[in-house]
């Protein structure tokens, strides 16, 4: 039974890079007590002897994993790390590689402990369970994230973005596209469009175009839309991002209804003006876009601007599917991933000159990072919603992003107070719905927000479906997409009314709006029965 | 107010006692603060747990402090410094190409041992001596002093975050220190850090209690 405790102690230490304390330790043998122990220690209505009796009982778990781990180390498998200014010691395996341990002389048990292989950062443990994932695997200090690109010329542009590929590894944007659309032939529009096309392929990224149709000479609309053209049937797309407003829209109607005769049953992405002004882009990994404080700050845009440059993905459903959802297990879930989050940004930070060498070049300095965030992309990020209520997804959300601006304003006290000011701004966002299966937990069922006529913005469901997305947006400060669908095909009179109502009514800064696919285009239906 | 420790650890300790009990209210880059002037910490045996303010801080747990390499880094030439807004090291090694510490303070200290002048700035008048500028150095100098075979460093503070940003700045003295005592082939002295305003903020009073344990008498400041 001893044996069988200490083989138990061992393996609590499983996958664990950094210390854990005796308490930590426990928590892990010991965790269906600990989880009634602490659901006492943690109630407002539990009588105060019972109090006193789960306090008594905790501590007798901590001595009989104490006896553990002191034998542990007489064997030296295990070994302090270090002890905290409260007295409570620190232990780490004490092992290279793998190695058998065998327990007792009657039973052999072939366990096999090897040195945790995820970096020594504090969500290793999340990350072993797959509730936190880096976006871009191992090498996600190689890159930034997210870049918006702004360029005098259509050939400049191509050759600016081209070598990024390398130091970008999700999207590319380009602001102020309407410029280039006024100034070039619709040939060369295409052209570059072909380019982009093929790169994002090769490269696996993708491409985001911010486009302001306000902006467009008469001429310039008829080369847009034979961009659009091409651009439309792609398998990997060119993202196109229009930013308008209520009045611009219905100023624009016919180069609109155009827009959403080429698109047909494909997404058509919207960024409402008249609630930020920076721009949005549409990555892999979801959207970007930055603050919109600093955003208007900025005397003008560098050359190249990255909106993001870490990420860590959190599955809220798996987490909560591992261990009953504890709002302190949560928080220091997100503390942990904040910290990780900083680490990763300092030690990407060191290597600027090495992994940003042509973005650097392209701002002339540091200028490429001065607004630059690291997100927390959440996936499944309604999960609380539907597990218990509204009420307690908001007040989740808001105070872990309360935490979240406490922490960075922290970190960049502390860095400042230590001779090395520095920058560190941590955002929440999404997970892209279109992310490969596998990755994450089964994605929720959700209802999605779709109408068949202009009487559905006036149901209730409708309604409160898409308050619930205004809370998210707003939540969601790095960037929240919500999709309105249309049922039936597209009708683009129709369409415009409903992205209308969408613009002058609700507080949703990046929307798309999707038709179904016309009836007898089944692309995979190739005969007949 | 002179506080004088045989090592880093309870010269920190000490310092924030001082300041816990005698500072007064100041509002402080929009956080409330109790600071004192002129205050000037002596620590005699530098090798001796020079890190330890730095271990104490991290393992609270709650934050992540700069490495030991990193706030090397930031003050030595070779440093990768890019993510800062200003770094020491540049301004030590690299002002419009000039060196201060090897080709100024070095051959001096070799020359006359005895000199009053080696110091040296971190403050550049060009863009620090503004009303509207970002951040600027918090150690605006530092003088060395050989006595009897041994390199005492000061450092000179103009506001000086005690919880925080001491220990990392006694630890920058201390590797610059080592670095011209090498060159000089001489012993290690005593390193002093004179802070005009030494402060700890309001926020951090309960990460400063429990550094502290009961430990709060004023008698204790004397190191």
């Amino acid at each position: 039974m001893k044996e069988k405790r200490s083989q138990d102690v061992l393996l609590a230490f499983r996958g664990r890079q950094e210390g854990m304390s005796t308490s930590d330790v426990a928590s892990v043998v010991y965790a269906d007590e600990f989880s009634r122990i602490d659901k006492v220690l943690t109630s407002q209505y539990v009588p105060p002897q019972e109090v006193r009796r789960a306090k008594g009982m905790k501590a007798q778990l901590h001595r009989r994993v104490l006896y553990h781990l002191n034998r542990l180390i007489e064997k030296e498998l295990v070994r302090v790390t270090r002890t905290d200014t409260s007295g409570e010691k620190y232990y780490a395996l004490d092992i290279d590689g793998d190695e058998e341990i065998v327990f007792g002389d009657y039973r052999k048990r072939r366990l096999v402990l090897s040195k945790p292989r995820v970096a020594n950062l504090p969500t290793g443990a999340f990350e072993e369970k797959k509730i936190a994932v880096r976006f871009g695997g191992e090498a996600w200090l190689d890159s930034a994230n997210a870049v918006v690109l702004d360029m005098e010329d259509l050939s400049s542009l191509y050759r600016a973005a081209a070598p990024l590929y390398s130091e970008i590894n999700d999207v590319i944007a380009v602001n102020n596209f309407t410029n280039h659309v006024n100034a070039n032939s619709a040939e060369k529009l295409v052209e570059f469009c072909k380019r982009m096309l093929v790169d994002c392929k090769d490269f696996d990224r993708r491409f985001s175009v911010i486009v302001d149709p306000s902006q467009l000479s008469p001429q310039g609309r008829q080369r847009l839309l034979q961009m659009l053209k091409m651009n439309a049937p792609a398998e990997h797309t060119v993202k196109f991002i229009f930013e308008t407003s209520t009045k611009e829209l219905q100023g624009n109607y016919e180069f609109f209804e155009e827009v959403f005769n080429v698109y047909k049953a494909r997404k058509v992405f919207f960024k409402n003006k008249d609630i930020v002004k920076s721009p949005y882009l549409m990555g892999k990994a979801g959207p970007y876009t930055f603050d919109d404080a600093e955003w208007l700050a900025l005397d003008k845009q560098p050359k190249a601007l990255v909106a993001a440059q870490t990420t860590l993905m959190v599955d809220i459903k798996k987490f909560c599917e591992s261990a009953e959802f504890s709002f302190n297990a949560f928080e220091d879930l997100m503390h942990r991933t904040l910290k990780t989050l900083f680490s990763a940004s300092s030690m990407q930070a060191r290597r600027t000159d090495a992994c940003f060498k042509h973005l650097l070049n392209l701002s002339g300095g540091r200028d490429a990072l001065m607004i630059a965030r690291d997100y927390i992309r959440f996936w499944n990020y309604d999960f609380l919603r539907t597990a218990y209520d509204s009420g307690v997804m908001e007040g989740v959300f808001r105070i872990m992003r309360k935490r979240t601006r406490a922490f960075c304003t922290s970190q960049e006290d502390i860095y400042v107070s230590c001779g090395m000011p520095t920058r560190f701004q941590a955002v929440f966002s999404m997970v892209n719905p279109s992310t490969p299966a596998g990755l994450f937990s089964t994605p929720l069922n959700r209802d999605r927000l779709e109408i068949s006529s202009l009487r559905d913005f006036h149901s209730d469901g409708f309604r409160e479906n898409v308050r619930s997305k205004e809370l998210l947006s707003d939540m969601l400060g790095g960037g929240f997409q919500m999709t309105l669908h249309k049922k039936g095909e597209s009708n683009p009179e129709e369409a415009l009314r409903e992205v209308n109502i969408l613009l002058s009514t609700y507080r949703l800064p990046f929307f798309a709006y999707e038709a179904d696919a016309p009836k007898g285009e089944l692309k995979n239906l190739q005969t007949f029965a | 107010m002179e506080i004088i420790s045989q090592d880093a650890l309870k010269a920190w300790k000490s310092v924030l006692a001082y300041v816990m009990q005698h500072g007064k209210p100041v509002h402080h880059r929009q956080r409330d603060s109790i600071d004192c002037l002129n205050l000037l910490v002596t620590v005699l045996q530098v090798a001796k747990r020079i890190e330890e303010p730095i271990t104490a801080l991290n393992s609270l747990g709650r934050w992540v402090y700069p490495s030991l390499e990193e706030i090397e880094e930031c003050v030595m030439p070779t440093g990768k410094t890019r993510n800062y807004i200003y770094t020491y090291g540049p301004r030590l090694f690299n002002v419009d190409s000039k060196n201060q510490v090897d080709d100024f303070l070095i051959p001096l200290l070799k020359n006359r041992p005895e000199t009053g002048r080696a110091v040296l700035l971190t403050w550049d008048t060009r863009h620090d001596s503004q009303a509207s500028g970002r951040e600027m150095p918090g150690i605006v100098a530092f003088d060395f002093k050989l006595r009897e075979g041994a390199l005492n460093a000061t450092a000179f503070i103009r506001s000086n975050d005690m919880f925080f940003g001491w220990p990392a700045n006694i630890y920058q003295t201390y590797v610059l220190q080592k670095y011209v005592a090498g060159k000089l082939g001489a012993r290690l002295g005593a390193i002093s850090t004179f802070s005009t305003s030494a402060h700890v903020y309001d926020d951090t009073l309960p990460h400063i209690k429990k550094i502290l344990g009961k430990r709060m008498k004023s008698g204790d400041a004397a190191g």
